[in-house]
């Protein structure tokens, strides 16, 4: 058996819808890694140690459990609490929830390494909470870690084959019915570790130009 | 629970047999590739840089797919649990490659020149002076693969592999209990990952015991 | 309330006041008053607590005994329903409110421009409407002499200017009570005399109280209504900057005033 080009020509239009709902997935995944990190982030600083501790414990779960297990838990076992939820939704929630627990050490890094006198000039300007966190703290916080959280954009991307176990219609799903269909796997699979690579490869360039580009601002 | 022992216990031994299996190819694999990226041979560095892209820019599940349905249709043949072992090894040594390649870089300069003085070969160079040291430095990263690999273990239930997290497919299939068989699953997991960490630590611990590079501090 | 009623309690009162970083007392039983629009220098080797004095006032470190009034108020309890309770957040903001502050090391807000830094604590806190907190700003960058740098950031400031736009922050909230924490410290020497300037006409100023810690005494001899020599977290001598200067009336204030003065 060899490499069918012509195969693959035929099959692209196909892996375009498919790409559609895995771009999908990532960026919205993406979007909701970034606020729940950001919430678990600020809450492990809260005063109240109950709920630091607490929040700690959720990310180190989430951080220790494997995200396929995840997704089934919240396929499964979600609808029989509550709303059901499409797979694209499901996989998105779990996307987004289990990387909110590497964005969250990422927050944490970030934040920790604004100096003390920032949170003191704040205080001593009678800033309220609110204000300190959103005007003063986060944005320095945010630019010398912007290359980190791109890097788990391009994790989490890499992860989204995962939602072809609960039936989306992502790359790695498509190519896996369209070789159940024909017979041919090789084709159909080497396509998606292709696309896979040269975005993985065009994305980690861009972080390396980001990363350059935040140095640059911490040095001004 | 009781009911569900014995299916979970056979797929705990396939998730440690994957574990510890993949463990070792990756750690053969980071090595090898770590120092590779340090060679004086443009090809071989060229090769190790190669092997580390292709891993980490592509994501286990699809490297999975292609080793257990797309290389069987050129003729190359893995069972289930061998294709597992080795895929998971090689992604996570593709990550492990670039711990060990910082480490190196992290060691001293003093300390190569201090090798060069005593007449060493480049070798034991390597050996006896260099990747000690650089150990104590790839021991944090590499607990924290570990872990990363343990859960990339519940990828080989989708290709049909006994593991815990197929074998908790089967029991909520069979049971529809979803919520408890997945939750014992989580709590599972979570164990094996507080074990691993706690082992890695007393690494750390042990090998970070007693060293100074008996310079200016 | 007459004049007199309120000149009957100081505008800061220190009572007792302790504060120990781990076993290491910074502020020990310390007693001090302080009175409307005086223009008090804290002096002393390193270590006697003047910062952490300023600290403890500002409220970014919370005393370990004692009681801090700030007119007659008291900074860490307040009452409620005729208990007497550990402060809340509402009631600090309130103390808080009087009082501004200029850090050593300027402690601007670096990603946002010198206007930003200053109009930000008038617009959330004050609640000024953003057009008005811009104009107060230019005229504040106008008193300290830098109305042409409103839209330049930190970094882009020589240490004098960004100390006085730091000053001219504090000033934009208008407190009573204004903290200096060695403020030239970090300057090139002859970047000094520009902020020194600045605190010269601010101390000609009725309607604000001036602490100010400095290791250069020609700044508290120059600035200052009232010198406070502390040691220990005590106040060792306490009064006006010629007689504290010219005669001590400790041993220990004279030797501390021979050993930086000949150096």
């Amino acid at each position: 058996m060899t490499f069918d080009w012509g195969f693959v020509y035929s099959l692209l239009p196909k892996f375009g819808a498919a790409l559609g709902v895995t771009v999908q997935a990532t960026l919205a995944g993406m979007v909701l890694a970034l606020i729940l990190g950001l919430i678990w982030a600020i809450a492990r600083r809260s005063k109240n140690r109950a709920l630091a501790i607490a929040v700690g414990f959720l990310v180190e779960f989430i951080r220790s459990t494997p995200l396929l297990v995840q997704l089934y838990f919240l396929f499964y076992v979600l609808p029989l609490w509550g709303p059901s939820l499409t797979p694209l939704e499901t996989g998105i929630l779990a996307l987004g929830l289990h990387y909110s627990a590497y964005t969250a050490e990422v927050y944490r890094a970030g934040i920790n390494g604004v100096p003390r006198a920032q949170w003191e000039a704040a205080l001593a300007l009678n800033l309220g909470r609110t204000v300190t966190w959103k005007s003063v703290i986060l944005p320095q916080a945010v630019v010398p870690i912007l290359p980190a959280l791109g890097n788990y954009l391009v994790a989490l991307f890499k992860e989204t084959p995962l939602l072809s176990a609960i039936t989306l219609l992502e790359l790695l799903h498509t190519a896996k019915l369209i070789g159940a269909d024909t017979f041919r796997y090789l084709e159909p699979l080497t396509l998606v570790g292709v696309f896979f690579l040269a975005l993985s490869l065009i994305a980690s360039t861009l972080i390396r130009k980001l990363e350059n580009a935040c140095d640059r601002f911490r040095q001004g | 629970m009781i009911d569900y022992l014995p299916a979970l216990a056979s797929g705990l031994k396939i998730t440690l047999m994957l574990t510890l299996g993949a463990m070792g190819v990756a750690c053969a694999a980071a090595v090898t590739a770590g120092l590779a990226r340090h060679s004086s041979q443009a090809m071989v560095r060229a090769l190790a840089w190669a092997y580390v892209e292709l891993f980490r820019g592509t994501s286990a599940l699809v490297q999975l797919f292609w080793v257990y349905f797309a290389l069987p249709l050129v003729g190359i043949r893995f069972d289930a649990i061998t294709a597992g072992i080795l895929v998971l090894g090689l992604n996570s040594g593709a990550y492990g490659a670039e711990v060990v390649r910082g480490a190196l870089a992290a060691v001293p300069r003093e300390q190569y020149q201090a090798a060069r003085a005593l007449n060493l070969s480049s070798k034991q160079t390597l050996l006896t002076v260099i990747l000690p040291q650089a150990a104590i430095a790839m021991v944090p990263p590499a607990g924290n693969l570990a872990i990363e690999l343990l859960k990339n273990t519940a990828l080989v239930s989708l290709i049909t592999l006994g593991d815990l997290t197929f074998q908790a497919q089967t029991l909520r299939a069979a049971t529809l209990q979803s919520g408890a068989v997945f939750a014992w699953l989580l709590a599972i997991y979570f164990l094996l990952a507080q074990l691993m960490r706690f082992g890695f630590r007393r690494l750390e611990l042990r090998l970070a015991h007693g060293r100074d590079y008996g310079g200016i501090s | 309330m007459t004049d007199s009623a309120k000149d009957s309690h100081p505008l800061i009162r220190l009572a007792r006041v302790s504060k120990a970083y781990g076993a290491q007392k910074v502020i020990d039983g310390m007693d001090l008053d302080i009175w409307p629009s005086q223009k008090v220098a804290l002096i002393g080797p390193s270590g006697s607590g003047k910062s952490t004095l300023l600290r403890l006032l500002m409220t970014i470190e919370k005393i370990d005994g004692g009681a801090i009034e700030i007119g007659g108020v008291s900074m860490w309890t307040q009452t409620e329903g005729g208990r007497e309770v550990p402060a809340g957040e509402a009631h600090l903001k309130t103390i808080r409110s009087r009082i501004g502050m200029v850090f050593q090391a300027f402690n601007l807000f670096p990603h946002m421009t010198v206007e930003k830094n200053i109009t930000l604590a008038p617009v959330t806190v004050l609640g000024l409407e953003p057009k008005e907190a811009r104009r107060r700003a230019v005229e504040l960058l106008g008193e300290v002499g830098l109305d042409h740098k409103k839209d330049a950031y930190p970094a882009q400031l020589s240490g004098g200017e960004k100390q006085r736009v730091a000053i001219a922050r504090a000033l934009a909230l208008r407190p009573e009570i204004l903290l200096f924490d060695e403020i030239t410290s970090a300057l090139d020497p002859e970047r000094v005399g520009e902020v020194l300037e600045v605190l010269r006409r601010l101390a000609n100023r009725q309607d604000i109280t001036m602490l100010l810690v400095t290791h250069q005494m020609h700044f508290a001899r120059e600035v200052a209504d009232r010198v406070v020599f502390m040691e220990h977290g005590k106040v060792v001598e306490d009064g006006r900057p010629e007689q504290i200067f010219e005669h001590p009336k400790q041993d220990r204030t004279r030797q501390f005033l021979t050993n930086v003065l000949n150096y």
